[in-house]
């Protein structure tokens, strides 16, 4: 029991530390953005200036890297040194919401042997596709047209910044400082062509490498954690209290940072039959929510408001489409009844399914990329 | 509303949840056995006993099915957390469900008798095995749930001593002058008590048998 105790608290210390590596990582992006130059930044904007090519990012840099949390803390970091705008950063965050889904659709694939399993997999992961995907539809003219996510994002980043936020956040920079400037000038030493652009790049490999490898054990270590209490909890609410296990799903993702573990854990049930794809869906709106924490505290790594504002934007993405889209029965069966027909299909041809994963998260985000290049 | 909230937090962990659960199929199937025997052998009326031991049969059949759904559950969430135990429950709640279903099966055989058993035939032939599997139920659950190797042991020695008695009964009433009705009872009994017996010794050895070797406990004991 003692042991068990000293390796809980071990854990405890280490998530913490990935925590602060994580922070770390933020603040030397900004090192890094900063040493680019204006040119870089003009440039970067530039090219996200077109809605469709940020929201096509977004999608595409999620499903290659298969975490939302990476992409928005890079976005957020990005807004925080003055390299992107927030209306140029809103369409990446939207992106990023579908591009999350990958992981649960491509666990769903390994069920491809059993085809009635097949088709209950692919009817629960692309539930969570088919939602993001359809928030999207309605949001991003709505925001295109109105602005009204980043109007609300900024008045609760200032709101934020009135009650002491800010405030609160400038010891988190204080604490990273020493750490950044440390690797700053070990960067500068090991870099014998003295090239600012070189030292910039290197900065940014290493805040990068840490961003992952940080994320990658919270994740890791806090799954370990609370999995226990997880499991007990699921049991007690999955299709029993949709709001409950909304909430549970919240907390649990808040916690390990992670909405692709959250959903990608709620496929193999649905597989099985053990609970349908109806009682999953307040888990993924859960999820959805929980997951943008991680953005909220890489904005506070840069205390900057228009960083926050991206944070809020990410938060009212998720909360908004909770709030509006899932309590309408008609507009809630739409995603349902998609995903459903498309486990249909898969079960016919299961050859459809690959191509869903492969043309909605990798070709089609990547064609129209490549595309824009010819029509600036 | 919190007193709610913090039930949901609470909640048993899957091992004891499981445990717990399997535990009430044994009591639930011991409860059949013994009530359908009295029945079957001791002629004593029961009211609604029909309705009591379906009822039984089909709490048994959920518990196997909850069970179940538990293991994919935990799996599902922790793969490589209790994978061993997992797979054993999984193989013995089926065990545990036939006990059920022949039990179900001899109280059957009650309303296939023209008149109640002949005690004094019924100890000829089976002497008190009714009793001795009643007691096997009882220390099946105890070696099962308690890990108990030394009652696990004493099962398998126990099986065999039954599965021997009961296919010498169904030799002797092949040569028996017995009427068909008696005969043809008294076989389904020695049949439907030697897999009782069995499958109590399938949940029971699984304490001491690899998970490959589980339900093949007389293979083994040849082995050894």
């Amino acid at each position: 029991m003692q042991k068990e105790n000293f390796k809980t608290f071990l854990k405890i210390i280490l998530v913490l530390t990935f925590v602060y590596l994580f922070l770390v990582s933020i603040g030397l992006m900004g090192v890094a953005f900063k040493g680019f130059g204006k040119a870089f930044a003009e440039n970067l904007i530039r090219t996200t200036s077109n809605p469709f090519i940020g929201l096509f990012i977004g999608i595409l840099a999620t499903s290659i890297v298969q975490s939302s949390s990476t992409t928005t803390s890079i976005v957020v970091g990005m807004v925080g040194y003055n390299i992107l705008t927030v209306g140029n950063a809103i369409p990446i965050i939207m992106g990023a919401n579908i591009g999350t889904t990958v992981t649960s659709t491509l666990v769903a694939l390994g069920h491809v042997t059993r085809r009635e399993e097949f088709r209950r997999a692919i009817a629960g992961a692309t539930l969570h596709d088919f939602f993001k995907v359809m928030c999207v539809c309605i949001m991003l003219p709505l925001e295109l047209t109105t602005g009204f996510l980043e109007k609300i994002a900024h008045k609760m980043a200032i709101l934020f910044s009135d009650f002491g936020g800010i405030k609160f956040t400038s010891p988190v920079k204080f604490a990273t400082e020493p750490v950044i400037n440390f690797i700053e000038s070990w960067i500068v030493k090991l870099n014998f062509t003295q090239s600012q652009h070189i030292i910039c790049i290197m900065l940014l490999i290493v805040s990068l490498a840490i961003l992952f490898f940080s994320l990658y054990y919270i994740v890791k270590l806090m799954k370990a954690l609370v999995i226990g209490r997880v499991e007990i909890v699921l049991n007690n609410v999955i299709g029993k209290h949709g709001v409950l296990a909304m909430a549970a799903a919240l907390v649990f993702t808040a916690i390990i940072q992670s909405s692709s573990v959250t959903t990608s854990l709620m496929v193999p049930l649905v597989a099985s039959g053990i609970v349908t794809v109806e009682s999953i869906y307040p888990i993924i709106m859960g999820a959805n929510i929980g997951t943008t924490v991680t953005a909220m505290l890489a904005s506070f790594a840069t205390g900057n408001i228009s960083a926050i504002s991206v944070a809020f934007v990410h938060f009212l993405f998720n909360v908004i489409a909770v709030a509006f889209i899932y309590p309408i029965k008609i507009m809630r069966e739409i995603p349902l009844r998609l995903a459903k027909g498309l486990g249909n299909l898969a079960y016919k041809k299961r050859r459809y399914a690959m191509l869903f994963v492969a043309g909605m998260f990798f070709i089609i985000p990547g064609l129209m990329i490549f595309i824009s290049r010819f029509f600036k | 509303m919190f007193k709610n909230l913090l039930q949901f937090w609470k909640g048993k962990d899957f091992l004891t949840q499981v445990l717990e659960e399997f535990k009430s199929m044994l009591e639930g199937t011991h409860e059949m056995f013994e009530t359908v025997c009295n029945k079957l052998i001791y002629n004593k009326e029961e009211k609604d006993l029909e309705k009591r031991v379906y009822d039984i049969d089909k709490n048994v059949n959920q518990l196997q099915k909850d069970i179940r759904k538990r293991i994919i559950e935990h799996l599902s969430l922790q793969p490589s957390v209790d994978v061993s135990m997992s797979l054993l429950l999984m193989s013995v709640v089926k065990d545990a469900e036939r006990l059920g279903d022949y039990s179900k099966n001899l109280f059957q055989v009650t309303k296939f008798l023209d008149k109640p058993v002949d005690m004094d035939k019924y100890r000829d032939l089976f002497n008190s095995i009714d009793k001795e599997i009643s007691k096997l139920f009882d220390d099946t659950k105890k070696a099962f749930i308690e890990s108990d190797e030394g009652k696990a042991v004493k099962s398998w020695e126990y099986e065999r001593d039954i599965a021997k008695r009961c296919d010498k009964i169904l030799e002797k009433l092949a040569k028996s002058d017995l009427s068909v009705n008696e005969a043809v009872c008294f076989a389904l009994m020695a049949r439907h008590f030697k897999r009782i017996a069995a499958h109590l010794t399938n949940i029971a050895t699984s304490v001491i048998l690899p998970l490959a070797d589980l339900d093949y406990f007389d293979e083994k004991r040849r082995e050894d």
